[in-house]
C-alpha cells in the first residue's frame, strides 16, 4: 500500500511555555474526507500550519505524502491547495487576478474548471478585493483551491461567511474532487457539513486527539434516543442497560405514560419488545446524531 | 450636525493612548531629545557672543544654509543658531509626526476593520478623528514645551522660546489637519500618507525657493510660516503663527465635517472594476511584488527626481550670492568645506539618499504587512520557496531604493551641470552612495527574518542617519557614532572621494545582513 496522504503521530508544538499541540495523532488516506473538529483554541489551525510547513513541529512525527512538510514544503505544495480560515487577499487586485496569482504556483489550475466554479459560486471576478464582502472573499479562495488539480485539499472552516445556497455548491464541488480521488482535510464547526461530507473524523481537544474513527463507527458509539407512549403502568425496564430514563404522565392529560431514554443501538431491538407487548400508542426513535457525541467530547473534563 | 457623532470620545481616547503610547513616546522623545542635545552642543561650541557673531557672519549669510535649513534669522543668538541647525530635522520630522499619528489611528484602523467593531458600540463617527486630533495635538504641544524647556534651561528669554515652541507645534498642527481632510477623501492610509508627504515635499521646495531668491513663494509653504515668526530676532512676529493655526483649523474642520457625511469604510474617491483574470506577469513572484510596491516606488522616484532637480536649480543663485560676499568666498576658499556649490550638492544628495532609504523601508514595511494580514500564509501554502519570496521582495526594496537615489541624483546632475561644469558629478556620487541603500534595505531584511516584530527599528536607523548627516558635527558626536551611518562612512560626496575601505565594509555588512535575514526567514515560524 502506498504512503498515506497525511500521517501525524505524537505531534507537539510549543510557543514559549505554552503547549499548543500536545501529542496529536491524525491519519488521512487518498480519497478520504476527514473532518477535523475541536473546540475553539484546541489547536486545529496550528496543526494545519504545521502540515503546511509554515511552523515547525517541536516534537512528534508528521509525514505529508510520506515526506517532511517543513523541509519539503515547496515540493509538497505542488500537490495540495489550502483555504485559510481567515481569507486575506491583496486589496488592490480583483478577485479574478487573485485566483490566477494563487493558481500560478502549486497544483495546475484547470481553466475550464476555474470558469465553471466562478459561475457556480456566482462570483464577480472583476471586483476589487477591498470591495468584496467576507463571503465573496471566501469564494475567491475556494475557487482558487477547488479549481486546481490537487491530491489534497486542506480546508480551514471553508464555509464561514457563505450563504446556504453557496454551502451546497461547496459540498457538491468537494464531492466531485473526492470522486476524482483527492483527499480532503476539513476543519469545521458545522456538524451537518461534517456529517454530509466526511467519511472519517478526528476530534481534538487541548492539542490532543480525543476521538478518531469513521463517521459510522462514531455513530455506533452514540446512543439512540427513544420516546414511547404506553397506556397504564409502564413495563419494567430495569433489566436493560438504559440511560437518561424518564417516565412522566402524558401531556394531554390521559392515563398513559411517556417514557424517554437513550440506548446503545444494538440493544434497541430487545428494549422495544416489552414496550410493543404493553400496547404501544406512540413511538419516536431518533437515530444517533454526531451532535451529542461532539458536544460531550467538547465538554468533557481533560482526559 | 448633532453632538452625537462625537459620542464615545473618552473610550476612543483611552484606546488610542493604550495602543499608541509607544509611538507617541518615540516621536516626542526623539524630537525633543535631539533638539535638547542640539541646544546643548551649540551652547558649548558658540558659548560667547563673539563666537555667535562668527556664526552669523558666515553661516548667517550662506545661501546653501538658507536653501537647506531656511533663512537663519537671529543667527547671533543661541536660540537662532539652534533653530537654524535644527531647521531641516524640524521641517521633516514635525510634519511627519502630525501626519502619521493621525493617519495611523484613523484611516489605518478603519481599513483593517477595527473601527467597524468600535462603531458598533455607542461611538460616534467623529469620535475616532477627534480623539486622534486631540492625542496628536497634545503630543505636538509636548514637543513645543520640550523645546521651550530646553531653551530656557540655557538662558534663552522665555517669550522667545515660547514663540519658537508654538511655531513648531503649529507646523505639526497643519499636517495633522491635512491628514484629517485627506483621510476623508482617500480610502487607504497609505494614500493619505502619500498625499501628506507630497505636500511636505512641495512645501519644502517652495520654502527653499523663497529663502534663496528672497521672494513670496515661501508664503505658500507651512514651513515658512514656522520660520517667519523670527522668534530670536529683535522683531519677533506672532502673525505667521496665525496663518498656521488658521490653516490647521480649516483643514481639520473640513475633514471633521466630511466624516459625518460619508459611509464607514468609504471614501470620496472610489474604485472601479478591473480585469477578471491576471496577466502572465502578475502571476509571477516579481510581478506580484512589483504590483504591491510599484505605486509607492513610482511616487518616491518622481519625488526624488523633483527634489533633486528643484534643489539643484538654485546652485546658480547660490554661486552668485557667494561670489558677491567676500567673507563667504574666503571661508570656502579656505578649503574647509570645499566650494559652496559642491557642498550644497552634497547636502542635497544626502536628502536624496534619505528618500531612497525611505522608499526601501516603506517597501519592507509592506512586506511585513503581507505576513501580519495573513496573505503570506496563502502564498506559502503554494509551491513557493521562502527564500525566493523574501528574496524577491528584498530585491524590489534594494533596486527600488537604488532607482529612487539615481532618479534624485540624475535630477540634481541635470540642473547643476550648468553651474558646476560637471555633467555627471552628482550622478557619479549617487552611484558611489548606492552601497548605503543596500545596507539600509538589508537591515530591514535581517529584521524581517530574525526579529519581525522589531521591524520599526529600520525607521529608527534611518532617523539616526538623518541626525548624523544633518546635526552630527553640530552635536560633536564621537567618530565611532558618526561612522555607523553608512553615508558618513563612505564620505561626503562629491566633495571628497569615497573611502574605499568603507565601501567594502558597508557592502560586506549588507551581504551579511541579507544572508542572515533570508536564513532566519527560512527557519522561523510564519506567522510570527
Amino acid at each position: 500500500m502506498s504512503d498515506p496522504v497525511l500521517d501525524i503521530s505524537g505531534l507537539v508544538k510549543t510557543f514559549g511555555s505554552f503547549r499548543a499541540l500536545d501529542g496529536l495523532d491524525l491519519r488521512l488516506e487518498a480519497g478520504e474526507v476527514r473532518g477535523f473538529l475541536g473546540p475553539n483554541g484546541a489547536g486545529k489551525t496550528t496543526t494545519l500550519r504545521v502540515v503546511l510547513g509554515m511552523i515547525r513541529a517541536s516534537g512528534g512525527r508528521v509525514r505529508l505524502f510520506g515526506q517532511d512538510p517543513w523541509r519539503r514544503a515547496v515540493r509538497l505544495h505542488r500537490r495540495l491547495t489550502y483555504v485559510p480560515g481567515d481569507v486575506a487577499l491583496w486589496p488592490g487586485l480583483t478577485g479574478g487576478q487573485c485566483i490566477d496569482v494563487l493558481g500560478a504556483s502549486g497544483p495546475p489550475l484547470d481553466p475550464a474548471r476555474r470558469a465553471e466554479l466562478v459561475d457556480r459560486f456566482d462570483l464577480d471576478p472583476t471586483k476589487r478585493v477591498r470591495d468584496y464582502s467576507r463571503g465573496n472573499r471566501q469564494k475567491v479562495a475556494l475557487v482558487a483551491a477547488l479549481a486546481a488539480r490537487a491530491d489534497l485539499f486542506v480546508l480551514d472552516e471553508p464555509t464561514a461567511g457563505l450563504d446556504p445556497l453557496m454551502e451546497e455548491v461547496f459540498r457538491e464541488c468537494v464531492t466531485e474532487r473526492v470522486s476524482d480521488g483527492a483527499a480532503v482535510l476539513l476543519s469545521s464547526h458545522i456538524l451537518s457539513e461534517v456529517e454530509a461530507l466526511c467519511s472519517t473524523v478526528t476530534i481534538i481537544r487541548r492539542g490532543r486527539t480525543v476521538k478518531a474513527g469513521s463517521v459510522a463507527e462514531l455513530r455506533g458509539l452514540a446512543r439512540t434516543t427513544v420516546r414511547a407512549v404506553v397506556p397504564g403502568t409502564p413495563p419494567d425496564l430495569d433489566r436493560f442497560d438504559l440511560h437518561d430514563l424518564k417516565v412522566s404522565p402524558v401531556s394531554d392529560g390521559g392515563s398513559g405514560r411517556e417514557i424517554t431514554f437513550t440506548v446503545e443501538p444494538d440493544q434497541l431491538d430487545r428494549v422495544l419488545r416489552p414496550l410493543v407487548d404493553g400496547g404501544l400508542r406512540g413511538l419516536t426513535v431518533r437515530p444517533p446524531s454526531l451532535d451529542e457525541l461532539f458536544l460531550s467530547e467538547y465538554d468533557e473534563a481533560p482526559a | 450636525m448633532t453632538g452625537r457623532t462625537g459620542d464615545g470620545l473618552g473610550t476612543v481616547l483611552r484606546l488610542q493612548l493604550r495602543t499608541g503610547w509607544k509611538a507617541l513616546v518615540a516621536w516626542v522623545g526623539g524630537i525633543v531629545g535631539t533638539y535638547a542635545a542640539t541646544v546643548a552642543a551649540i551652547d558649548t561650541t558658540y558659548g560667547t557672543t563673539e563666537q555667535l557673531a562668527t556664526y552669523e557672519a558666515t553661516v548667517g549669510s550662506d545661501p546653501t544654509m538658507a536653501a537647506i535649513n531656511g533663512t537663519p534669522y537671529g543667527a547671533d543668538t543661541l536660540g537662532g543658531v539652534a533653530a537654524n541647525e535644527f531647521g531641516f530635522i524640524a521641517a521633516i520630522a514635525v510634519p511627519l509626526m502630525g501626519l502619521l499619528l493621525v493617519a495611523r489611528s484613523t484611516r489605518a484602523a478603519e481599513e483593517n476593520g477595527l473601527l467597524e467593531l468600535l462603531r458598533s458600540r455607542a461611538i460616534g463617527s467623529r469620535a475616532p478623528w477627534v480623539a486622534a486630533l486631540l492625542v496628536t495635538a497634545s503630543a505636538l504641544l509636548l514637543v513645543g514645551l520640550g523645546m521651550v524647556v530646553s531653551l530656557t534651561a540655557y538662558g534663552v528669554d522665555l517669550a522667545d522660546a515660547v514663540l519658537y515652541g508654538a511655531s513648531v507645534t503649529a507646523l505639526g498642527f497643519v499636517f495633522a489637519g491635512l491628514a484629517t481632510l485627506a483621510g476623508q477623501l482617500l480610502r487607504r492610509s497609505a494614500g493619505v500618507i502619500a498625499v501628506g508627504v507630497v505636500v511636505l515635499g512641495v512645501a519644502y521646495v517652495f520654502r527653499a525657493i523663497g529663502d534663496v531668491e528672497d521672494n513670496g513663494w515661501k508664503w505658500l509653504s507651512p514651513l515658512a510660516w514656522q520660520q517667519e515668526t523670527r522668534p530670536f530676532t529683535d522683531d519677533p512676529r506672532v502673525w505667521p503663527l496665525l496663518l498656521a493655526l488658521g490653516a490647521a483649523t480649516t483643514l481639520g474642520a473640513l475633514g471633521l465635517a466630511l466624516v459625518g457625511r460619508r459611509d464607514l469604510g468609504s471614501a470620496m474617491v472610489t474604485s472601479r472594476p478591473g480585469p477578471a483574470s491576471a496577466g502572465r506577469f502578475l502571476t509571477t513572484g516579481p510581478g506580484l511584488a512589483l504590483r504591491r510596491h510599484g505605486a509607492t516606488l513610482v511616487a518616491w522616484l518622481v519625488g526624488a527626481a523633483l527634489v533633486g532637480a528643484m534643489m539643484g536649480a538654485f546652485t546658480d543663485d547660490i554661486a552668485d550670492v557667494v561670489a558677491a560676499n567676500p567673507e563667504l568666498t574666503e571661508m570656502f576658499s579656505a578649503g574647509v568645506v570645499g566650494d559652496p556649490t559642491s557642498w550644497y550638492v552634497s547636502f542635497t544628495l544626502v536628502l536624496v539618499m534619505l528618500m531612497a532609504f525611505g522608499a526601501s523601508a516603506q517597501v519592507l514595511a509592506r512586506v511585513r504587512r503581507e505576513e501580519t494580514h495573513g496573505r503570506l500564509e496563502a502564498v506559502l501554502a503554494l509551491s513557493v520557496r521562502r527564500t525566493t519570496w523574501l528574496g524577491t521582495h528584498a530585491a524590489v526594496a534594494v533596486l527600488g531604493g537604488a532607482l529612487v537615489a539615481l532618479a534624485g541624483g540624475a535630477g540634481l546632475a541635470a540642473t547643476t551641470a550648468r553651474t558646476t561644469g560637471d555633467d555627471a558629478g552628482a550622478l557619479v556620487a549617487t552611484v558611489q552612495y548606492l552601497p548605503a541603500v543596500v545596507v539600509v534595505a538589508a537591515l530591514g531584511v535581517a529584521l524581517l527574518g530574525l526579529l519581525p516584530r522589531a521591524l520599526a527599528l529600520m525607521w529608527v536607523a534611518i532617523a539616526y542617519i538623518a541626525v548624523v548627516e544633518t546635526l552630527g558635527e553640530t552635536l560633536s558626536m564621537p567618530d565611532a557614532a558618526l561612522e555607523v551611518s553608512p553615508l558618513h562612512a563612505i564620505g561626503r560626496l562629491p566633495t571628497e572621494d569615497p573611502t574605499g575601505g568603507a565601501v567594502t565594509v558597508v557592502g560586506a555588512v549588507a551581504v551579511a545582513l541579507l544572508i542572515a535575514g533570508l536564513a532566519g526567514f527560512r527557519h522561523r515560524d510564519v506567522p510570527r
